[in-house]
């Protein structure tokens, strides 16, 4: 069977951000060859060139994006120099890992016709299409809906079904379950498999969570540092195990175990950090027919807990973690964190008390570098030079930071951007931390280093909210866990662990913490 | 807020043709700025309030508008008040130097009305088309489809600023910081970096394809329906009686 996808001795070197500085090496000397057809998977470590790889195939690179290339990269009988961006996408869709940044029309039914009214496709045929896409992604429900209202596991969706939409010869999808939840993620296995029996397309995946690659794929090829050191099938996920591993991929034995919630009385904490005392939260922008945001939501999290907010997409989950530092208010109801009325404060009041890590780090950078960006929120609090230097250079050693701190944020890679945020949230040593979902997209290693220390934190004492879908997440560091489902809290209680529990080392100062209870594994 | 002027909402504005509101918008336009007719500019304004009104604009959002029109109409009347102190012969009230006369109140009246009914003209548009209208219609009137595209989308770049700057003044207050200030910069420089990405989006989706013969079409197609046609043919006689009464210098 012929290839489909033809890389030779591809490089890549991204121009040096702000003008200054030396190129980054993107790619160095990639090969690969797909055959047409096939399920190829992409793995690797965070900052491996993953993605740079598949923008390469997309003609992202080196059409718009600043840098130099070298090699040969053919898709679709394309050559990716000579050919435009748009002429690629006739046969080649492409779905990359920030889906806000890939939605161009305002409502979700537009999105999906874009694509084919560029084509010239009758309209008639646009319209019967697109009832086609929504319904093989299960969000018909969607159809009218804003853009700019739905989670961010929906606008995955919805660029799938934009990039599916013409029917391409090849799909091309950066770390789709990182975003969606169970349901959406067999959803795109299902359109991979029907459109491969019935087109002859061709899936590219690039994942951290390799269970379906591993299951599926016909070709996988492990990147390191910019280079493809194994082009091979999904035996390499037996085979050679401890070579992942010791890259930080992760290789699932069988589905991951299912999350259990013993049912506790949601209102029951005798000390609690944060309340919400039935909240219901609709955005602004959302059509009165649509179902709210948070719909009478109640339960109390304990001072020293590890609460994970956990549900589907759309469920609500980065709504309630908004609701905690007054970034949302709620329509009605009540928050309290500390003792304190969240609706008496402003979200610059509140940010002594709750530190926040969004779900696009990118979004909260400000400064100029690293440095600064970490300093940002303790100098803005009125700390003293002498000591925002001190927690920043904590912060730097603790992330490893070094290489990058004079960089700016915007700049680095996804995990380096993760730990900067993280960084940029604890050093402002609020007594309650929000994260939302902070490990996503990153490989294990990574994942482990980032929530391992926010577990220590979580020992010494901070109370830790964390908005996740990960179900091995909230098992190994979690104490409770709410399930909300469509804005409702459907369950809220401790987590059953599952045996591989993240055991923080006790704190050097007070051995005599890890008996009080407060965020050491039960 | 949510970068943009359109108000979602089920009335006969949002229903109406894009091209037929153009065409209103741009015949109540050139009328106001032509015929300085106190009654008619009033009626003008009464008459398109009603209109909003009727085509179910939520009140506060026209409220938003009277909010910033409001100052601003206030601002020139009084500039026009203490500038235009010669005009006139009928004093109605004098203090020293500074006198108004009923000839000066008039035509701080007449600019005021004209002002008022040129924006809400705009607005009245602009609040009930979205953004897949004024591509349909503008395509209706045979621009080319990606042309349509970049007029829609710059239909509504101040809206899409503000939405952004409340974003960033937000993201900063989450870390601490307060003052907006800083913000300003933040929000041209995210509004240009989410520009391009829209731009690179588009293109991965197909924009400036090279498609041979087939030329782009739309999904839902301008088409003209009777009511419509109706309401042009309404506007096109009001605007031929205004122009008579101009010519006959009423």
């Amino acid at each position: 069977m012929a290839d489909i996808i033809t890389v030779m001795n591809l490089g890549w070197r991204y121009a040096a951000p702000g003008g200054g500085g030396d190129p980054i090496q993107g790619l160095r000397d990639a090969s690969c060859y797909v055959q047409q057809g096939a399920l190829a998977g992409v793995i690797g470590p965070t900052g491996s060139g993953k993605s740079t790889l598949v923008k390469a195939l997309a003609g992202i690179i080196p059409h718009c994006t600043k840098g130099s290339l070298n090699g040969y990269v053919r898709i679709a009988d394309m050559n990716v120099k000579s050919t435009t961006v748009s002429d690629l996408s006739l046969r080649v869709g492409y779905v990359g890992q920030d889906p806000r940044a890939q939605l161009t029309s305002p409502t979700v039914a537009e999105e999906i016709a874009f694509p084919l009214e560029n084509r010239g496709v009758e309209p008639d045929e646009i319209e019967a299409r697109v009832d086609d896409v929504l319904a093989m992604l299960h969000i018909g429900d969607l159809r009218d809906r804003d853009t700019a209202t739905l989670s961010t596991g929906e606008m995955e969706r919805v660029a799938i079904g934009a990039a599916i939409a013409g029917e391409p010869d090849v799909l091309i999808v950066d770390e789709p379950a990182s975003l969606l939840d169970e349901e959406g993620y067999e959803d795109l296995v299902n359109v991979i498999d029907v459109m491969r029996r019935r087109t002859r397309m061709t899936a590219v995946l690039v994942e951290q969570d390799t269970r379906f690659l591993a299951q599926r794929a016909d070709a996988v090829f492990l990147m390191v540092n910019g280079e493809i050191i194994r082009r091979t099938t999904a035996d390499i996920f037996t085979r050679e195990r401890s070579l992942l591993e010791s890259v930080g991929v992760i290789v699932s034995d069988q589905d991951a175990m299912p999350l259990v919630i013993e049912s506790d009385e949601p209102g029951a904490a005798d000390n609690p950090a944060v309340v919400f005392n039935h909240v219901h939260a609709r955005y602004a922008d959302s059509p009165p027919s649509d179902a709210p945001q948070l719909d009478d939501v109640a339960f109390a999290v304990q001072q020293g807990d590890f609460v994970a907010i956990t549900g589907g997409n759309g469920s609500g989950k980065s709504t309630l973690t908004r609701l905690v530092n007054a970034e949302l208010r709620p329509d009605r109801g009540q928050v309290v964190v500390n003792g304190i009325d969240v609706a008496s404060r402003t979200p610059v009041q509140m940010a002594q008390q709750v530190a926040v890590v969004g779900q696009h780090p990118a979004d909260m950078f400000c400064a100029q570098s690293v440095r600064e960006e970490i300093g940002f929120g303790p100098r803005a609090l009125g700390v003293d030079d002498d000591e925002v230097a001190r927690r920043v250079n904590e912060m730097v050693r603790l992330f490893d930071l070094y290489e990058v701190e004079d960089m700016p944020a915007a700049a680095l890679s996804s995990g380096e951007q993760r730990a900067v945020a993280l960084a940029c949230a604890l050093v402002m040593h609020a007594p309650v931390l929000v994260l939302d979902e902070p490990a996503a997209g990153l490989d294990h290693r990574l994942k482990s280093r980032l929530l391992n220390t926010v577990a220590r934190m979580n020992q010494e004492g901070t109370t830790v909210i964390i908005a996740t879908e990960d179900a091995d997440l909230i098992q190994r560091y979690c104490s409770h866990a709410a399930r909300l489902d469509q804005g409702r809290l459907v369950s809220y209680g401790r987590v059953r662990a599952n045996g591989q529990r993240f055991l923080a080392p006790p704190p050097v100062q007070s051995s005599h913490a890890a008996s009080d209870g407060k965020g050491v594994a039960r | 807020m949510s970068g943009q002027f359109y108000v979602p909402a089920t009335g006969w504005l949002h229903a109406l043709d894009m091209r037929v509101k153009l065409c209103m918008t741009l015949v109540v336009v050139v009328l106001c700025s032509v015929w300085g007719n106190w009654m008619f500019l009033a009626a003008t304004l009464v008459i398109m309030h009603v209109m909003l009104l009727t085509g179910h604009v939520p009140a506060r959002h026209v409220g938003r508008l009277w909010a910033v029109l409001a100052p601003l109409c206030a601002f020139v009347a009084v500039v026009m008040l203490l500038s235009m102190n010669a005009y006139g012969t009928g004093v109605l009230w004098r203090l020293g130097w500074w006198r108004v006369t009923s000839q000066t109140l008039m035509m701080c009246l007449v600019v005021v009305l004209r002002i008022a009914d040129i924006v809400l003209a705009l607005f009245l548009t602009l609040f009930t088309t979205s953004h897949a209208d004024w591509v349909r219609g503008l395509t209706g009137l045979h621009l080319p489809l990606s042309a349509a595209r970049r007029m829609a989308r710059a239909v509504n770049v101040v809206p899409q600023w503000f939405a952004i700057y409340r974003e960033r003044r937000l993201m900063r207050a989450v870390r601490g910081a307060g003052g907006g200030l800083a913000a300003f910069s933040d929000a041209w420089t995210v509004l240009r970096l989410r520009e391009r990405r829209a731009s690179v989006a588009s293109l991965t989706r197909g924009a400036q394809m090279h498609t041979g013969s087939a030329k782009p079409t739309v999904m839902r197609p301008a088409h003209m329906r009777l009511m419509d046609w109706l309401v042009l043919g309404i506007v096109v006689l009001v605007a031929a009686g205004v122009a008579t009464m101009v010519a006959l210098g009423w």
